[in-house]
């Protein structure tokens, strides 16, 4: 009691001290929240994370390479193995106590190609051309080759500049010559006759001339698409429908929607108008400017993708908007010429007046894309749009989290190129009729043992054999699909979502201890988060180093001002030593100088940091960034104070000073008193 | 020394060094890299139309099999090239058709032709166009000279090729060339701009054609070893059932590939 008195006057007498006090008050102060924060953080991405089709784990075959996640990384997909038979694997995962439901999954990465203004005119032609000879097939013929002669002018116009400006390739100058020759009304004179004569010059030496056309990525998580919709609380359909159980389709993720399907023109004016609402301006931005005057760019092909009936009513719905005649592409660039005080404006005046008149999405639901895993080298196949979708809370339109697209699983099978029963057993027939079953045997062959290869006669047929090539070529996949063909082929990972008050820690031993055919593994919601959890693991390091560096403030001038107090009190320190005082009760007392400073400063500061956590978030945080939504879980973040986090707060603080108050303690503690007293009276 | 020992050493030499003669009189002379492709090409292109059936056998890393079957018709004075898919049934009808600078790809399933600006992973494998085209190393790469490699006792020339338009079509920026003392290419090695490898060939046999419009003898690749290096697949393609007749006029249309699908 005498010890702990002595140290109260000491830390009342000296001022000086408190200086480690406040310290401690402060780095207590800012650690409450910021633990608050990143537990705040860690669980929004984790709710984020598991009601967005991650589920509570991720169950796939235990000897794949890599384990799954639902979303493609840097590295791409991970390689994983596939469960043989799905509907196996998730009765025995259901029978499971305190599994709510499992749902099939399997990522892809997908693209569809998008060809330039000309290829898409080009193919409406030959489709039109393809149907029966009739007066009404030569009508439309004659309507969209003079609406197809038309945009040739412009590109015509357009190639006339380009040559003007640049040294033509030789090479071009037939394809030139082509062009021109195709926006004459001369070339189109025989049309109707033979339209697939014209077609051919057209495709091959006229429509390169507008560009290469595009490859639009599409990455998709093939699931059992009502299961899905039903299993993750944050699906929400934006446009179009769920597709009925056994239609095959896509919902497309509505960021990727907007992103890459949408008008470019129109997404640009979006991206604008997000920028100007977070405060940016024409004046100060470079970035707004860039993408005005990439807009103005794009005129040209716009005007390749409408039609005449289309492009009138645009003309006079600009000429009402700006008030006064012109031609349409003049228009146009009025129109785009966009500042600080025309923007809001005009945005109003694109979507009102304009957007009618425009082909505002490439692709609208009840359209077929034909998708493709290009990684996998599966086939191309056609599908059905059904909707459109997005993740409540999630971010917006420009959101990562709303990028994935959902397609149905027997398609996603197919798009992975995996084959199914019968097209191994063809595999097999095939090599025996090519007398490859040898080879077959050798496996894989070395690169680096070679000989010279062998030269053999051959023969060859030097007359036509005179048989035609004729075979029956592939079919696209039905429409729909039975449920046999679901559940009963083979998937890449599962879902499984947990029932309230089941732990996923106690989960996964029994998954892996699953009898079967494989043996499965599980993953939570972290590893199967991918690159959107690892963000999480980032800021928990950037948060951690902070307070390291935090605390090693603290010790450094803990002890530095400790040490100097220290020194000031030798002679204080003989006199206690000359009455009798022990020296282990002299470091004792600075110790605990050290403890109480330490201690009370955390406490208070801890009580600071927490009402400065209420007072900031009050009702709630909120976030206007798509990004950030997702790591927040939601578009507002209401960080909760946790006790046991702020405890530790606490606790560490005073440890901290304490430490950093034993070399004081010891020093000031190891003075003899003689010494001491000496030291005192001079 | 004796006069038989003396006998039996000269005819040991005799008998040691026929081979090597045999080899030295068959053995090409050393041409100049360029020089060297112009001849390679040359000995591998045909003046008479051209179609073929290339088989091919593809193994996976994960233990995957594929068996394919792609019928190839070539009119080379014209670079026009056909090649279209026949078997498996969930492939067949899958074609490429090149018309000048333009190469279309088919898809039976959609009946849709799309322009495409990839050259390889064609027919869902990594084959490339450039396996069904005729030899054109030197139009599109120069090459260097990168000394001899000695593999299981020969000789071969090692020559290093840089694409000269890398955005153009070749498949592959950089090409290395192993090639025997007959100027046959044996090993062939594609890397990407970086250097990275990303295919290897191992030409294992050629057969020779006399080819009924030049009346030349022109070298075909008879069967290849392919090996990609990035996925780890490895393909053996066999190159047969050649005829050098004039094809039908309309072939190379996309009319003509439309209406031999059932």
């Amino acid at each position: 009691m005498t010890l702990w008195w002595l140290t109260l006057q000491g830390v009342v007498s000296r001022p000086r001290s408190w200086v480690v006090g406040f310290l401690a008050a402060g780095a207590a102060a800012l650690l409450t929240p910021g633990a608050s924060l990143m537990r705040s953080i860690h669980d929004g991405t984790r709710r984020s994370l598991i009601e967005s089709g991650a589920g509570d784990l991720q169950v796939y075959v235990a000897s794949s390479p890599e384990s799954p996640s639902v979303v493609p990384g840097p590295g791409g997909v991970p390689e994983l193995v596939p469960m043989p038979d799905y509907a196996v694997a998730e009765s025995s995962l259901r029978a499971l106590p305190g599994v709510r439901d499992v749902v099939p999954l399997e990522l892809g990465m997908g693209s569809t190609f998008r060809g330039n203004s000309l290829d898409d005119k080009l193919a409406v032609l030959r489709a039109a051309s393809r149907a029966p000879a009739s007066a009404e097939r030569d009508a439309r013929l004659r309507r969209l080759g003079e609406d197809l002669r038309r945009t040739l002018e412009g590109v015509a116009r357009d190639s006339r500049r380009r040559t003007e400006a640049f040294v033509d390739d030789p090479v071009d100058a037939d394809d030139l010559s082509a062009l021109r020759a195709a926006s004459m009304p001369a070339f189109w004179a025989h049309f109707t006759e033979s339209p697939q004569d014209v077609l051919e010059v057209l495709e091959n030496k006229v429509a390169r001339q507008a560009g290469e056309g595009e490859e639009l990525s599409v990455d998709y998580l093939g699931t059992d698409l009502p299961r899905f919709a039903r299993a993750f609380p944050r699906f929400e359909l934006v446009t179009g429908q769920l597709p009925p159980a056994g239609a095959r389709g896509l919902l497309m993720g509505q960021a990727t929607y907007e992103q890459s399907f949408k008008l470019p023109i129109a997404a640009r004016l979006d991206e604008l108008n997000r920028e100007r609402e977070r405060g940016a301006t024409f004046a100060e931005d470079e970035r707004l400017r860039t993408l005005v005057t990439r807009n103005t760019e794009e005129i040209p092909d716009l005007l390749a993708r409408l039609d005449v009936e289309r492009a009138t009513a645009l003309q006079a719905a600009l000429a009402r908007v700006l008030g006064g005649d012109g031609e349409l592409p003049a228009l146009l660039a009025r129109f785009l010429a966009l500042d600080d005080a025309n923007f809001d404006a005009r945005y109003g005046q694109f979507y009102a007046e304009l957007a009618p008149h425009l082909p505002l999405y490439r692709l609208r639901p009840g359209d077929t894309l034909v998708l493709r895993n290009p990684l996998e080298q599966g086939p191309a196949i056609p599908m059905r749009l059904w909707g459109t979708f997005r993740f409540q809370g999630l971010g917006g339109d420009d959101g990562r989290a709303n990028a994935v697209s959902l397609v149905d699983l027997v398609s996603a099978r197919q798009l992975s190129g995996r084959l199914t029963r019968a097209q191994n057993a063809e595999t097999q027939q095939l090599l025996e009729t090519f007398g490859m079953q040898k080879d077959e045997a050798l496996g894989r062959q070395s690169l680096d043992a070679f000989q010279p290869p062998e030269v053999v006669e051959g023969e060859a047929r030097t007359t036509s054999s005179g048989t035609q090539l004729s075979f029956r070529g592939a079919r696209a996949p039905p429409d729909t699909f039975t449920e046999d063909e679901l559940n009963h082929g083979s998937a890449m990972h599962a879902a499984v979502l947990l029932a309230p008050g089941a732990s996923a820690e106690e989960l996964a031993p029994r998954i892996a201890a699953l009898p079967g055919e494989v043996e499965l593994a599980s993953v939570g919601w972290q590893e199967a988060g991918g690159i959107l959890a690892g963000l999480v693991g980032m800021t928990q390091v950037v948060l951690s180093l902070f307070a390291l560096l935090l605390a090693l403030f603290v010790a450094l001038v803990s002890a530095g001002t400790l040490l100097l107090l220290a020194r000031q009190r030798v002679g204080e320190v003989g006199t206690l030593r000359a009455l009798g005082m022990q020296r282990s009760e002299v470091f004792a007392s600075l110790l605990l100088e050290g403890l109480l400073l330490g201690g009370a400063g955390s406490v208070v500061g801890a009580l600071v940091g927490a009402g400065l956590l209420r007072v900031w978030t009050g009702q709630g945080i909120a976030i206007q960034n798509s990004a950030l939504q997702f790591f927040l879980g939601g578009p507002v973040l209401r960080p909760e104070l946790m006790p046991s986090a702020t405890a530790v707060v606490v606790l560490g603080v005073t440890a901290v000073v304490v430490l950093s108050a034993l070399v004081p303690a010891w020093r000031g503690s190891s003075v003899a008193p003689g010494v001491a007293m000496r030291r005192s009276e001079d | 020394m004796h006069a038989r020992p003396r006998v039996s050493a000269v005819l040991l030499g005799i008998a040691l060094l026929l081979p090597a003669v045999g080899a030295a009189a068959e053995a090409e002379a050393k041409l100049a890299p360029e020089a060297l492709l112009r001849h390679i090409d040359e000995k591998m292109s045909f003046a008479s139309d051209y179609k073929g059936v290339v088989r091919m056998f593809e193994t996976k890393k994960d233990g995957t099999k594929r068996a394919l079957e792609v019928n190839v018709y070539r009119r080379e004075k014209t670079r026009e090239l056909l090649f279209v898919s026949t078997q498996p049934a969930h492939l067949a009808g899958q074609g490429y058709l090149r018309i000048g600078r333009n190469l279309w790809e088919y898809d039976p399933g959609t009946g849709a032709w799309r322009r495409t600006t990839q050259r390889t992973n064609v027919l869902t494998t990594f084959a490339c166009e450039t396996d069904f085209d005729r030899s054109r190393l030197a139009e599109d790469y120069t090459a260097a000279e990168e000394g001899q490699e000695s593999v299981s006792g020969v000789a071969y020339r090692k020559l290093l090729l840089t694409a000269k338009d890398p955005n153009g079509t070749v498949p592959f920026a950089l090409l290395r060339l192993w090639v025997d003392p007959q100027n046959n290419i044996v090993k062939r090695v594609g890397y990407a701009p970086s250097g990275k490898p990303l295919r290897t060939d191992i030409v294992r046999s050629y057969q020779r054609f006399k080819d009924p419009v030049s009346q030349q003898q022109v070298l075909h690749y008879r069967e290849v070893l392919e090996t990609d290096e990035q996925q780890g697949s490895q393909m053996l393609v066999r190159y047969e059932e050649v005829e050098l007749a004039p094809l039908d006029a309309n072939i190379f249309t996309k009319a003509w590939l439309e209406s031999r699908m059932r």
